[in-house]
C-alpha cells in the first residue's frame, strides 16, 4: 500500500473538481458505514420491539444497571471523537507530532472504554445477571458486546493508522487513510450515543 | 493542472493538502464536542428526573440523542460539506430510527 | 490465459443460490426454519409428514452444492492476478471456502439422516435436526474471515485498474459483520438471536446469498490485467 505517484492522481481529481463539495475518505468507507448503520437500526428496532412487548420486565432489569458506567463511556467515546478530529486537522496541516499524539489519545480513550466495559459486564455477572437471565440482558449483553466489538475494530484502526505514521509519515494518501480511520471511530462513537440511553436512560 | 505537476506538488510540501476545500474549523469542532457534552449530561438528568412524565422524558432522551448523533454526522463526520446524496442518506437514516424508537416506545402498546 | 472458463465458472455462485433456495423453500419448506423451541414430537411430525418433499428439497441442495466449487475457483483466479496483494490472503480464502463446501455437505447430510427413517425415536430425529440446523448458522462464525480476505485482498489491488471495483472490498466488510450476528446461536431456543431469529438467520442469510449474486456481477464485469495488456 505504498503510496506511489499513481495513487494521488484519484485523491486529486476529487479536490479539484469539488470546489463546493468535498467526499472525505471514498465511496466504498461510506458504504459500509450506512450499512452497519442498517444493521444497529434492526438492532436498536427490535430491541425497542421487544421492551414494548414486555415492558414492566424491562423497566425493573434495567433499574439494575449502574447509569455513571454509561456516562463515562459516553464522554469517553465523544471525546476520542475530539481527538481524531483534531489529529485530522492537525494532518491537513502537515504537523506530524502533534497528528501522532492526537491518535495516541484517541487510542487511549478505546481502550479506556474497553476496561469500564470489562467492569461493567464484571460487576453485573458477579451480581448474577447474565445473556440468559432475562431478555433486557440478553440484549444487554447482546448490543453492547456487538458495539464493544466495533469500538476494538475501530481502536485497531487507529493504531494502525499511528504505526503507519509513524512508518511513512504525511501524505494525501495517509489524509485518506485517517478520514476513513476517523470515519469509522465517529460511527462506533455515533451508535453509542443512541445505545447509551436506550439501554440506560428511558423509562 | 498537469499531473507530473501535481505530484512534485505533494512531494516538496503539504501544499496540496491545503489546498483542499476544507471548511470544518477547529473552534467549531470543539464547540460542537462541548455541546455533545452537555446534551449528555442533560439527557442523564433528565433520566433521573422524577419531575416529568416517563412518557416526556423517554420522548425527550431519545430526540435530544438523535441531535446529538447528526451533531456528530454533520461536523465530526465532515457529512455537512459532503455531496447532497450522502447528506440525504444520513438524515433519512437519523428521522427513520428516530420516527421508529419513538413510536415503538410510546405508541405501540 | 483463457477468461471464458472463468465467466462460466463465475454463474456457479447464482445456479448454487437458485438450486439451494429452490430445495430450501420451495420443497423442503425450512423457510420460516423448524423452530429451536419445538418439542421432538413436533420436529419427528414434520420430518414424517413431509418426508417426499424434504428428501427431494435435500437432492436439490445437494447437487446446488457443487456449483459453489467452480465459483470460488473463479474468485481465486482473480484473487491471484491482483497486485501488491499475498498469498497468504488467497490461502486463507482458499481454506475457509473448501471447509464450507464440507459443512455445506454435513448439514445436507445430517438432514438426510432425520428423514431417512422418520418413524424412529423422536428424539434421534430432534438431535440430527439441531444438528443440521446449528451446522447451517454457526459456520457464520467462520465465512467472515474469507469476506476479510478477499476485501483486503482488493484492496492492495492497483488503484487505477483494479480487477474488482473498491467498493466491493467494504462490501465484503460489511457482510462479515451480518454474518457474525449468528455467533451466539445455541444460547437460545427463541428470540431474535436463535437459529430462526431475525439477526442469527434472516440477515445473515440475505448477506450469504447476496455475496453470491453480487461476487457473480463483480467477476464477470471482471478482466484479466496481464490480457488487457496484450
Amino acid at each position: 500500500m505504498a503510496s506511489t505517484p499513481e495513487n494521488l492522481t484519484g485523491l486529486t481529481t476529487t479536490s479539484t473538481n469539488s470546489s463546493k463539495e468535498y467526499l472525505p475518505s471514498e465511496l466504498g468507507v461510506w458504504m459500509f458505514v450506512l450499512g452497519d448503520m442498517l444493521v444497529f437500526s434492526v438492532l436498536f428496532g427490535s430491541y425497542a420491539w421487544e421492551r414494548a412487548l414486555q415492558h414492566g420486565l424491562f423497566i425493573t432489569a434495567q433499574s439494575e444497571l449502574n447509569q455513571t458506567f454509561g456516562v463515562v463511556n459516553t464522554i469517553l467515546l465523544l471525546t476520542g471523537s475530539l481527538f481524531v478530529v483534531l489529529a485530522l486537522h492537525a494532518a491537513r496541516k502537515g504537523k506530524t507530532k502533534h497528528t501522532q499524539q492526537l491518535l495516541l489519545l484517541a487510542i487511549s480513550t478505546g481502550v479506556g472504554f474497553f476496561i469500564n466495559k470489562v467492569f461493567e459486564y464484571r460487576d453485573k455477572i458477579s451480581n448474577g445477571f447474565t445473556l440468559l437471565s432475562n431478555d433486557f440482558f440478553m440484549f444487554y449483553y447482546m448490543l453492547t458486546g456487538i458495539h464493544l466489538l466495533h469500538v476494538c475494530v475501530g481502536t485497531c484502526a487507529l493504531i494502525y493508522l499511528y504505526k503507519r505514521l509513524s512508518a511513512q509519515g504525511l501524505s494525501t494518501d495517509y489524509i485518506k487513510h485517517l478520514e476513513s480511520g476517523g470515519i469509522v471511530w465517529h460511527m462506533v462513537d455515533l451508535l453509542w450515543i443512541a445505545l447509551f440511553p436506550l439501554l440506560y436512560l428511558i423509562k | 493542472m498537469t499531473n507530473s505537476s501535481q505530484i512534485k506538488q505533494v512531494q516538496t510540501d503539504m501544499g496540496l493538502i491545503a489546498q483542499q476545500p476544507h471548511k470544518s474549523s477547529l473552534v467549531k469542532d470543539l464547540v460542537v464536542w462541548l455541546g455533545l457534552v452537555v446534551f449528555t449530561l442533560i439527557s442523564f438528568i433528565l433520566g433521573q428526573n422524577q419531575a416529568i412524565s416517563t412518557e416526556q422524558a423517554t420522548a425527550i432522551i431519545i430526540l435530544v440523542s438523535f441531535v446529538k448523533i447528526r451533531l456528530v454526522i454533520r461536523y465530526f463526520m465532515e457529512v455537512k460539506y459532503a455531496p447532497l446524496l450522502l447528506k440525504l442518506a444520513m438524515d433519512v437514516w437519523c428521522l427513520a430510527v428516530c420516527g421508529l424508537l419513538i413510536f415503538l416506545l410510546l405508541f405501540s402498546f | 490465459m483463457n477468461d471464458s472458463y472463468l465467466k462460466m465458472c463465475a454463474w456457479g455462485g447464482p445456479i448454487f443460490c437458485a438450486l439451494f433456495l429452490i430445495g430450501f423453500i420451495g420443497f423442503a419448506d425450512f423457510m420460516p426454519p423448524i423452530s429451536p423451541a419445538d418439542s421432538a414430537q413436533q420436529v419427528a411430525d414434520i420430518y414424517k409428514t413431509d418426508a417426499t418433499s424434504i428428501k427431494i428439497g435435500l437432492i436439490f441442495m445437494m447437487i446446488g452444492l457443487s456449483f459453489t466449487m467452480p465459483f470460488v475457483s473463479a474468485i481465486i483466479t482473480r484473487m491471484k492476478q491482483m497486485q501488491n496483494s499475498s498469498p497468504t490472503l488467497v490461502t486463507t480464502f482458499v481454506i475457509v471456502s473448501a471447509a464450507l463446501s464440507c459443512f455445506l455437505f454435513v448439514l445436507v447430510c445430517s438432514w438426510a439422516v432425520a428423514s431417512f427413517r422418520a418413524d424412529r425415536a423422536p428424539e434421534i430425529i430432534q438431535a440430527f435436526n439441531d444438528f443440521a440446523w446449528i451446522l447451517l448458522i454457526w459456520p457464520v462464525s467462520l465465512i467472515p474471515v474469507s469476506y476479510i480476505a478477499l476485501g483486503l485482498a482488493v484492496l492492495a489491488d492497483n488503484k487505477q485498474q483494479p480487477i474488482f471495483p473498491r467498493w466491493y472490498a467494504f462490501l465484503n466488510f460489511w457482510f462479515a459483520v451480518l454474518a457474525y450476528g449468528g455467533c451466539l446461536l445455541i444460547f437460545f431456543h427463541e428470540g431474535p438471536f436463535a437459529w430462526d431469529g431475525l439477526i442469527a438467520f434472516w440477515i445473515p442469510a440475505v448477506a450469504f446469498f447476496g455475496w453470491y449474486i453480487v461476487t457473480s456481477i463483480v467477476l464477470l464485469q471482471s478482466k484479466d490485467p496481464i490480457a488487457e495488456l496484450n
